[in-house]
């Protein structure tokens, strides 16, 4: 039927776009974490930002394919590294900060990334 | 936690002796304060370290993995995307070794890592409980811990010096320690200033008299070989009687009078900036001691001067050497004429000594005196004067150094830069000779671990009899002239000119096989074959030259070359092509250098032997 051909045109374009918005995250953090771990604190922070920008679109978009049965996501998961993460950064640990974003969330997001 | 005790001492033992030997010998372990360091398990089993103090725990390593952190973050320092070849990379601190082996793997298999660390109880604590055997056993990394070995980082760096200069350094701290150690950051970054100094200075001096040190060995080449080697007298004073160093510095003035009652009762050596003031005042030194080939001759022209024996470099300023008419005991024979003197012996180490005084004291030690008197050493300006007689030499004010000095009087001090050089090199040797120096200066730079005293008491305390004196100055004297020497110097000559005439057809050859290299690489952006094989001979005749005796005169011909070559040859493009070109160019100057002064000490050389001929005709 033409209206599943345009509706499977546009989930595929769909999914396109949320695969290069996960590539793009999963980029910024490995070079925020990069930075981080080479003590570069002030290009980490400059990349922190890009991060939370580009965590907040992937988070969505991963909590819309759950929703939708495209993709099994734990969302819940990812937020609550996400404050792990987070508790690192207040108290200035950027060495656990950085790990936790690469051992528990990138690690997962490259999952995800690979399953699309 | 396992105990990695044993199997890091055993390989220390085999690739690190220098820590081994400090450690074995002094207990370190009975004094540690184990309390200040700890380690827990990371998440994936690999230990992490915490440094606590009264108020702070530092946690030196990721929680999760310290392998990965140490990885990423020794990443920065890769070789091949350094703007340098052959580097040095200067770290403080050891930690538990993550971060220095993983900088290990990021260097190229040409440079080096000096480590200093700061806390013994780290250091102690990491042999301890953390495998680093593959640190110790690898040959591109010096350690130096404070505590055990703080001492060597400063010969150790010495040794680096030309790179230091040329920039070739890369200086890192490991995470954290900046801030937790900083007295012995500003210590360790004092110890790198000094060196640097040292080397600045001595590329300077190397490019101004480069040539002339050739040229002057070639020039007392005949009165070389008239007389004899510092290598003939090792030993000769055995310990028996006291030397005492005369330096120019203003407070000489002080000490001519004792000076002459001193006169049999030690060795007494001046420097050669001293000869003029103490033939003023009518003081007979033993020897004298002369290097500089831009010594003015004005120094010399006196009565003292002429006739009392030389302690003389092969380099020294020619005419002074003819001047002189008495006996002269050379040094600094790098060429080894010596050996067409049959004197079989190890050249005597000047010690990286940067001025004539502290040759000096090399000479004393190496002769076996086991006390040195030092006096006019003062290193420091008094009231107005730089030496002696309130005179004022080189008003450069530019060359005073910024920081004031302890005097041995306990007031502070202006001094220079080369002056504190030197005192540095007084701290370092006077620390290592295990005889007695005496500071009779009265006034001046506190040298350390010296005994201050004045001239007279230094002499009530140590001077030595009139019988013991006259023995020694026998023995010495009676090590005479070479009998037969127009001989030897005829044929020292013709081995001379036919090395230079050999060195000449290498060059030669070099020169072709560069002018190919550069043509080839003009065709190719990967190393071609014919590249290959001409870089392989470049190589053997490199070393085909410098194992040649004339292979130093060279050297020290072509410094201002080399030296304006050298200053960027390290620097790395990124493209290999222009890399290669790079230092194809720079060696063709070198080699255009080296044919030069082939050719102008060869003229020299020939022009020895026809006045040789002559004589001997």
């Amino acid at each position: 039927m033409i209206s599943d051909k345009v509706n499977y045109t546009t989930e595929g374009t769909m999914i396109s776009k949320v695969k290069a918005n996960l590539k793009n995250f999963i980029q910024i953090t490995e070079e925020m974490t990069i930075a981080f771990y080479q003590r570069k604190d002030k290009q980490g922070y400059e990349l922190y930002e890009k991060f939370l920008d580009a965590l907040v679109d992937v988070v969505d978009e991963l909590a819309y394919l759950n929703d939708n049965k495209m993709l099994q996501v734990d969302v819940s998961k990812i937020n609550g590294r996400l404050a792990k993460a987070l508790q690192a950064l207040e108290i200035n640990d950027t060495i656990t900060f950085a790990d936790v974003i690469q051992f528990e969330i990138l690690s997962d997001i490259k999952m995800y990334y690979n399953k699309l | 936690m396992a105990d990695y005790f044993d199997k890091n001492m055993k390989v220390m033992g085999e690739s690190a002796l220098y820590l081994y030997s400090n450690i074995s010998e002094h207990n370190i372990e009975e004094n540690l304060d184990e309390m200040s360091i700890s380690s827990c398990e990371a998440k994936n089993g690999e230990l992490i370290a915490f440094i606590h103090g009264n108020d702070y725990d530092v946690r030196l390593n990721s929680l999760y993995n310290p392998t990965n952190e140490a990885r990423l973050w020794a990443k920065q320092y890769e070789g091949n995307a350094s703007d340098y070849t052959q580097r040095i990379i200067v770290c403080f601190g050891f930690g538990n070794g993550y971060f220095i082996r993983e900088l290990l793997k990021v260097i190229t298999e040409d440079e080096n890592i000096v480590v200093y660390e700061p806390n013994v109880n780290m250091f102690m604590h990491t042999i301890r409980n953390y495998d680093i055997t593959d640190i110790l056993a690898n040959k591109n990394i010096f350690v130096a811990v404070e505590g055990i070995n703080q001492e060597d980082l400063e010969g150790t760096l010495r040794i680096f010096g030309y790179s230091i200069m040329y920039g070739q350094v890369t200086m890192l701290s490991l995470p954290d320690y900046e801030e937790l150690y900083q007295e012995k950051l500003v210590w360790m970054m004092g110890i790198y200033q000094k060196v640097y100094l040292s080397a600045y200075m001595s590329g300077n001096t190397a490019l101004v008299n480069g040539a002339k040190w050739a040229d002057a060995t070639l020039e007392n080449f005949t009165c070389i070989m008239k007389n004899t080697f510092i290598e003939q007298y090792e030993g000769i004073l055995d310990g028996k009687i006291p030397v005492i160093i005369v330096a120019s510095g203003p407070s000489l003035n002080k000490n001519m009078q004792i000076l002459k009652e001193a006169k049999g009762k030690a060795f007494i050596i001046a420097v050669d900036s001293a000869v003029k003031y103490l033939d003023k005042a009518g003081v007979e030194p033993d020897y004298i001691v002369t290097l500089d080939v831009g010594k003015l001759l004005s120094h010399f022209q006196n009565r003292t001067a002429i006739s009392t024996p030389m302690f003389a470099s092969v380099e020294s300023n020619p005419l002074v050497i003819k001047q002189n008419r008495a006996k002269k005991i050379f040094f600094d024979d790098d060429v080894n004429f010596r050996r067409w003197k049959n004197v079989d012996k190890e050249k005597m180490s000047i010690n990286g000594a940067g001025s004539v005084a502290l040759a000096t004291f090399e000479i004393a030690k190496y002769l076996g005196a086991r006390t040195i008197i030092l006096i006019g050493q003062d290193l420091a300006f008094e009231g107005n004067a730089s030496h002696a007689m309130g005179e004022r030499r080189q008003e450069d004010y530019s060359t005073v150094y910024p920081e004031l000095i302890e005097g041995n009087n306990g007031q502070l001090l202006k001094t220079r830069y080369d002056w504190f050089t030197y005192l540095c090199w007084y701290n370092e040797q006077v620390r290592a000779f295990d005889g007695t120096v005496v500071n009779a200066t009265e006034g001046g730079a506190k040298i350390d671990n010296t005994e201050i005293l004045t001239l007279r008491e230094a002499i009530e305390r140590y001077g030595a009899h009139q019988n013991d004196v006259e023995k020694v100055m026998e023995k010495i004297e009676n090590i005479t002239l070479q009998e037969n020497s127009e001989d030897i110097i005829l044929q020292g000559l013709i081995n001379l000119k036919e090395e230079f005439l050999e060195v000449s057809q290498y060059i030669d050859e070099a020169l072709r096989l560069i002018t190919i290299l550069l043509k080839e690489n003009s065709r190719n952006v990967r190393e071609s074959n014919m590249m290959i094989r001409s870089s392989k001979r470049l190589s053997e005749i490199n070393q085909i030259i410098s194992e040649k005796s004339i292979n130093i005169l060279l050297e020290r011909y072509t410094y201002s070359t080399t030296i304006k070559e050298y200053k960027d040859l390290f620097v790395r493009f990124k493209d290999q092509q222009k890399n290669r070109e790079h230092v194809y160019l720079k060696s063709k100057k070198v080699y255009q250098g080296m044919k030069e002064g082939v050719e102008t000490m060869m003229k020299k050389v020939e022009k020895l032997l026809d006045n040789a001929k002559e004589g001997s005709n």
